[in-house]
Order: C-alpha cells, then structure tokens, then sequence
C-alpha cells in the first residue's frame, strides 16, 4: 500500500485528499466561521479570504474553525504535527474544530522517521512540535467526552501531488 | 486478630466499600483495552526493548545528561534548577512566584507536584493554584486524594461528582449527573482560571537533553493550554525523565498510550521547547505579543528528592525507568478491587508505586501498602520499560521486615529460626510453612482435628495473623514422598524427575500420584528429588535471604539430576516460576540457566509427547472449568494444559480472571481476607458455565484452594493432571 492510502486509512481524524487546485473548495465546505489560521507555508496553494490569517486574541478565542499547517504526517498512525510558529498553537487550541493542512511529500513512514525527523530539525532550531491524533477528549468525568481544553474535532486535508 | 491488623483489616474494607466499584470497572476496561491494543501491535516487544535500552542507558549517563540540560535549555533562554529534595524546589517556586508577582497559578497533570506538595506551599505565600486536568480538578474542589497515577479521580462516578460540584462550587443550577454536561462545567471553571493566571505550571513526561525540550503526552489539552496562556511557564521534573535526544522518544511515545489506556496514541504529544515561540497573549486586553515570544520565561525545576540514591541502589534503580503509565495498577487484581487510596502511599500508586515511596518518602510510606502486591507477576508483561515490579516489592518487603518491630516471642522462635530476616510473625508462619508442614504431617489426624478447632485456630489467628474464617489445608495421611518410596516404579528408556513441592508433599499427594502415572504410562522412569521448599513461600513474605539458602539447597540437588541428563518436571506453577524465573535474583548465573532450562512445567513436558491415541477409547464427555495459575499464565504454559486436556477428550471452558485472590498465603492473612474473597468473586463473576455441569480444576494449590472456599466444594480440587491420570486408569 502506498504511504497516502495508509495515511488515510489510520488515526482517528477525518482525512480529505485533493490536488492543489480543488483545496479552495475543499476547505471551504470544512470549515464554519468565523475562521482563523495563518497563512500556508506551500506553493500554489493559500487559504481562502474566509480564513482570518492576521486574527487578534479575542477572534482566536471566538473562533470556531482554526486552519494550521502540518509539519510531518505519520502513515502508520494517520496523524500530523503541528509546528509552533507564530499564532499556530493558540489557533489549534483555541478553535473549536481544528482542520490541519498537509502535503503528501511531508508523509513519512513511521513514527520512527517522524522523530528522526524532528530529531534533526529541532535539535537545530530549537523550535516546538504537537504531535496531534485526535479531537481533544477526557474520560474523567465517568465516560469519554470529546472537546474538552481543545478542539473537538480534527480534519486533515493532504495536497496530493506536492 | 491482634488489634494492627484488625485496623488495617477495617481500613481495606472501608476503602474497597467507598472506592471499589469505581475502581474496579474502569481500571478492568482499561485492562481489556489495552490487552486488545496490544495484541494488535506486532512490534510491542521491539519496541519495549528501544524504551527499556533508552531508559538505562540515560539512567546509567543522568550526572551528565543533567549537564547538558542545563546547558541546552540556557541556550534557549531558559533557566534550569536542580533541586536536592521537595523543600528545596518549593523554595525555588515561590521565589519565582514571588518575583513574577503572581496571584494564581494554574497547573496541569503532575506527580511530581503532587510529590513535592507545591500547592500548599504556594497557598503559604497566598498564591492560588488551580488544577487543569479535569480529573485533578474535581479531586482538588473535593479536597480528596488522587487514587491512580492517570486517573486520579478514578473512585468517583459521575453522580459523586456533580454531588462534589453542587456542594462545593456555586453552580447556577444543579448540575446533573452527566458526564458531558459536568465536563462542559469544568472546563469552563478551569478555562477562566488558565485565561487569568500568571504562571503556568506543567509537569513533563519526558526531557531531551540535546534540544532542552520537554514532552506532554496529554488527551485534554490542558498541558498545552497552560504551557503557552501565561507568560512564565515552570516544568517539574523529575531528574529521571531525562532522555538524551528526540529521536530516543519514540518507542515511548507508541507505548504509553497503549498500555496505559488501550489507546493507540493520545490526542497530543506536545514537544515544547520552551520559552516557545508563541506570542503571549492577553484576552481580557485583546493582545498578542511579539512574534517569537518575546516577554515568555521558562523555569525548568529538576527534582533529586532521593532520586540519585535509588540510582546507587541496584534493586531500586529499576523504579527510574517508570513512565508512569499506570498499567502495572489497572491489571493488577487487588488494585481493582481496592485502588490507590488503599494501594498506594503518600503520593505514588499501585504495583511500582511501592519503589517510589520508598526510595522518595521512605520504607514506612512503601510498607504501608507493599504487602498488597502477591506477586503474581501479572503486571510484568503490561509495563512498557519491563520492570520486574514484584522483586521491587519483594526487596521492599524485606527492608520493611527488617526495620520493623518484629513482634518477637521467645515461645514461636525456635518455631522460625529466621529471625535475621525481621519479618513479623505471621510473616514468618508462612515463610516457614515447611517446618509446620512436617511437624503437622507427624500426626496428620491430630493436626487436622486441632487445626479445626476453636482454640487452635484463635492462637494462629492471634499470633499469626490466620483468618479465623478460612481453613487451613488438610495434612493427608500419607505423604507423597511416603506412597513414592513404597512403591516399584515402571521402568523406562528415559529418566525424569519430578520435583515434589511441599504443596504437593504433604497436602495433595493425588497431584503427585498422577504425575508419577502419567510419565510412566509414557513410557518413562520417574524418580522424585529430595522433597525441599523452593524458596517461595519465604520470598514471597520478603524474606530473601532466607529464600536465598533454600534455593542454593534445591538448585544443588535438581543441578545434580540435570547433570545426569535428566529433565526436572515440576506440578506447583508457582515453584516452576522460582526456577524459570526469580532464582536468576538468588542464585548463580550459570546455574540459573541450566535450571531454567531443563525444567518443566507437567502439563508443558508431556503436550508434545502425548496424542489422542493416548487416551484412545475413553467415554469423552466430560465438561471442565480449567483455572490456570496466574505465575503459570506469566509465563505462557496455560495453553498446554488446555491443549493437553482437550487432547484428552475434554471440553474445556477457562477463567478469564488473572487472579483467583488467593495467591498462596495473602489470603489466609486476616487483613487481607476480604479483599481476597472480592477478588475470588470477580473471578467467579466472569465464570459463564454453570458449576454444577462441570468438574472444576486448577493448576496451583492456593487457587484450589480460593475454588473450595468460594464454592463450598466438600471435595478436593483436582489437579489437570489427576484428570488425565483419571481417564488413563478408565482405559486400563
């Protein structure tokens, strides 16, 4: 099985493909407003003008749809981290619905190539890294709840083809 | 019963009342989770090699590895304290506290907190300290205690909790016993104190020393909330949690989730490499800082609190490797039927709970609890760094034997001559049951009448702690060594020795009996070594020593048979698991390996060398209930026994329990006689044939014994192999 279709097929969110061009529409349907985000680090590809990039505190809070780039996806476990930088954390965590970005060259294998990865990248740069697997969720209050701190729900959308 | 054990028997029975059902549901779903995620994780075993070779090998390189993280995380613009004991990291908090002019903190999930007692400190100073976690929230507002490592408020329900909320916090309405709505409530409360708080305080699972980067695995998300909301942000560590670099973490990110939960992953690991990034943000102001984080400062406290000398202390040592995932608490059967507030000391919980306390807060926190552990090694196989977790408890044991008051009686002395190990009496009756066992079987009548008797049963309730309600094993009339050398064996090509255990000996010499057939009807010649203890019955009361001279006397004979190219079989799981498994603690090396290797359990010896023809024209129709040993199942031999009945011609139904409560004396002992009975009963609860329509068998002696009790059987208990030598005597 190719690395994509695995992808997909693990972890608990919700994954969407599409090629570049069909993003727009793609994440128009995923996302509700008011949206917030911060401006995709891709080529050919950006966020659609519903997506607030430049959000104060208080719309980050009030957001309902965070929409952030992915750094790594993990095939075995069909799940992605989620760079630090600049507003990115408050935007994952605030939101209600997080929707994450990924392309498909930015899929590896297995979380020992992610770690090896980050190994690499961060021992240099020193910077931060979620690895996110799900909606945000407890089960201390007798039953699993989902949305709690965070968000309550995840999607992936992966570019195909870059 | 003397009056310390009828509070502690008194204590158990309260906390199991309050906590157990509670405890009990949630922490065996999350065994049967976990057992499933397990089973479909193909390179669990490869990966807990990695986590177990990351751990020693950080563990062995900590002095330096400290260093780097000073260095790494100064780098960054952060600053590093290396704490000698809680008082000392409390000091350091409060300075920052002090500095920063903070009213609130807001912290999430943290042990090491909880070790050190930083919100009373910080209350001290009149600093506020509000727990995130959801579950450390409610035992907060409660003002009770954490009953388990990950879930510490894993005794209540959702009806005690919103009983908790409407009493203790002003609530608009009554809140309803709902787990949503209760969770919607909470984290509301908690968002508001995150959002106003001046100091963020995180624990860290993990702390890379290259990068100077910590770990949260969390689920909620409140460690990252509460790591990038305020603009100061102080982790707690301990100094074991360091790991040289990023790539060293991922055997236990896979891992932890898996045996702690069931989970495959949980929602976020975070990797922060704090000061982070992230702007400071101000909602009340609508605010946000700087790109890059300017303004943000990282405190990282390292706690010691003890931690370097249990590094020097080779049994101890093993403790630092604990992720804390809380698996070793969720399988083990006590903790299921009492939880943390009984299993668990001043701050940490279940099984490895027990190396903590001692090597933190000392033997009396660990003695308070280590007696729960049996042993049954059950835990072993769920922890994600396997640490031998019952030797932890039973090296615990015996310092705690030694530095206690040993309830000393000139009359009983001579009785035990193992007064050097310090154990208490009641220790030492069933540490030294042979020496009873062979005063006993003199006059096996005698002691059987006596050992019925009110009287007698008082004197070994009182001195030795023997619950009045159990009885004790019945002495047979003749022993299994007495009928062995009495009789003409077959001769055969091949010589095999069977062991005979004392349980065997002078209790149930049937067992014996129908070994010796069955090998001969395969055409083997038996001869039995000299029937003497293994060394379990005193280990398993923490007396290792003693322990330790039996088993160089057993090893030495058993050394002699395999020499002689002959294999040992053994009937009592619990004795094979001395041989396979903790002689390598007591005796020399190579001799561990040339026991370990020639010595089987019975039913293991004969499964490859027996096929249906064996049992050829024998009426099959027997239905069995088949209860294997939990030691027994530790090491992978249940399925033989089945196999080898079935190829009997039985129809075998197993338990599904891991325990039968018994687990050889514990529950003889009267403190612990009704949380052996609850466990018993959960075994039984699982039990879906009818008991009537089946013969019930079970491999070790103590769980015949736990399946007589809790059934009222009037007969004994067989052994599997009785029935084999059973259907063997039909035929001919």
């Amino acid at each position: 099985m190719d690395l994509l279709s695995e992808f997909k097929r693990n972890g608990e969110a919700k994954k969407h493909r599409c090629a570049p061009e069909e993003f727009g529409e793609v994440l128009g349907e995923l996302i509700e407003e008011p949206a917030v985000g911060i401006g995709l680090p891709f080529d050919d590809v950006s966020l659609p003008e519903s997506v607030n990039v430049e959000p104060t505190a208080r719309e980050i809070r009030d957001s309902v749809t965070g929409v952030t780039p992915a750094r790594i996806g993990v095939a075995s476990y069909g799940n992605v981290t989620v760079e630090s930088e600049s507003v990115n954390e408050l935007v994952a965590l605030y939101s209600d619905a997080q929707v994450v970005v990924l392309r498909e060259s930015d899929v590896v294998p297995d979380m020992d190539a992610a770690y090896d990865e980050m190994d690499a990248e961060m021992t240099e740069t020193r910077k931060s890294q979620v690895l996110v697997s799900g909606a945000s969720a407890t089960g201390d209050m007798g039953t699993l709840v989902q949305g709690v701190h965070g968000p309550e729900s995840l999607d992936i959308v992966v570019l195909e083809g870059i | 019963m003397s009056r310390k054990r009828k509070k502690k028997a008194d204590e158990l029975r309260r906390v199991m009342e309050e906590d157990g059902e509670a405890i009990g549901d949630t922490t065996r779903l999350a065994t049967q989770l976990t057992e499933a995620r397990l089973a479909m994780t193909p390179d669990y075993e490869e990966l807990r090699d990695e986590a177990r070779a990351v751990k020693e090998n950080a563990i062995e390189r900590l002095p330096e590895l400290i260093e780097e993280t000073k260095s790494a995380v100064g780098e960054n613009g952060g600053t590093v304290y290396v704490a000698d004991d809680a008082e000392d990291a409390n000091d350091y908090i409060r300075e920052v506290a002090r500095e920063e002019d903070a009213e609130s903190v807001v912290k999430s999930k943290s042990m090491t907190t909880e070790e050190i007692e930083i919100n009373d400190a910080l209350a001290e100073d009149g600093v506020d300290a509000w727990e995130t976690d959801l579950g450390e929230y409610v035992i907060q507002v409660a003002g009770d205690k954490p009953s388990h490592l990950i879930g510490p408020a894993m005794h209540l329900s959702a009806e005690d909790i919103a009983e908790i909320f409407n009493r203790e916090l002003d609530t608009d309405e009554e809140l309803p016993a709902n787990p949503i709505e209760l969770t919607a409530f909470a984290r509301d409360r908690v968002g508001e104190k995150i959002k106003n708080a001046d100091i963020g305080m995180t624990g860290a699972n993990f702390v890379v020393a290259e990068s100077g980067s910590i770990a949260l695995v969390t689920n909620e998300g409140n460690a990252r909330k509460t790591a990038v909301t305020p603009d100061t942000h102080i982790a707690v560590a301990g100094i074991e949690k360091i790991v040289p670099s990023v790539g060293d973490l991922d055997p236990f990110v896979e891992l932890i989730a898996k045996t702690g939960t069931g989970q495959n992953i949980t929602s976020y690991v975070s990797l922060l490499t704090p000061p982070v990034d992230t702007p400071t943000v101000d909602f009340e102001k609508d605010e946000l800082g700087e790109e890059g984080g300017e303004g943000r400062d990282f405190h990282l406290v390292l706690l010691d609190n003890g931690r370097m000398e249990m590094r020097d202390d080779p049994d101890l040592r093993e403790t630092l490797y604990c992720i804390r995932c809380g698996a070793c608490a969720n399988t083990c059967a006590n903790f299921q039927s009492v939880g943390g507030h009984a299993f668990g000391g001043e701050t940490y919980t279940g099984g490895i709970g027990t190396g903590w306390e001692a090597g933190i807060h000392g033997l009396d926190s660990a003695g308070e609890f280590n007696d729960l552990c049996t042993g049954c090694s059950r835990c072993v196989e769920n922890c994600p760094v396997k640490i031998d977790i019952p030797w932890i408890n039973t090296v615990v044991r015996d310092r705690v034997n030694r530095e206690g008051d040993g309830n000393f009686d000139f009359l009983v002395d001579g009785l035990s001559p193992d007064a050097e190990d310090g154990a208490d009496l009641q220790k030492r009756f069933f540490g030294n049951v042979e020496r009873f066992a062979k005063l006993g079987a003199v006059f096996p009548r005698t002691s059987n009448f006596l050992a019925d008797t009110r009287p007698f049963k008082a004197v070994l309730s009182r001195f030795f702690g023997v619950d009045t309600r159990r009885d004790l094993p019945e002495f047979s009339k003749d022993t299994f060594v007495g009928w062995f050398d009495r009789r003409t064996g077959d001769e055969g090509d091949e010589t095999v020795v069977v062991y005979p255990d004392l349980y065997t000996n002078y209790f149930s010499p049937e067992r014996g009996k129908a070994t010796v057939l069955l090998l001969e009807s395969l055409g083997y010649e038996v001869v039995i070594s000299q029937p003497r203890e293994s060394g379990r019955a005193p280990l398993s009361q923490g007396m290792v020593e003693t322990s330790r001279k039996r088993a160089e006397k057993v090893a030495d004979d058993l050394l002699g048979h395999i020499e002689e190219g002959r294999d040992i079989v053994v009937i009592e799981p619990s004795d094979l698991a001395m041989f396979r498994d903790d002689y390598e603690k007591l005796i020399s090396d190579e001799d561990y390996e040339t026991l370990s290797e020639s010595t089987y359990e019975i039913s293991e010896y004969v499964e490859n060398v027996t096929d249906e023809e064996d049992f050829e024209d024998i009426e099959a129709d027997t239905d069995v209930l088949y209860h294997s040993h939990c030691q027994q199942r530790s090491l992978d031999l249940e399925a033989q026994t089945v196999s080898l009945l079935e190829t009997a011609g039985y129809d075998v139904t197993t338990t599904d329990a891991e325990c039968c409560g018994m687990a050889g004396s514990f529950g003889y002992k009267s403190e612990y006689y009704e949380i052996s009975v609850d466990v018993g009963e959960q075994m039984m609860e699982g039990v879906n044939v009818d008991l009537e329509d089946v013969t019930v068998t079970a491999s070790g002696t103590s769980c015949a014994d736990q399946f007589e009790y809790l059934t009222g059987s009037e007969s004994e208990i067989p052994h599997p192999v009785e029935l084999l030598a059973e259907r063997l005597r039909e035929r001919s």
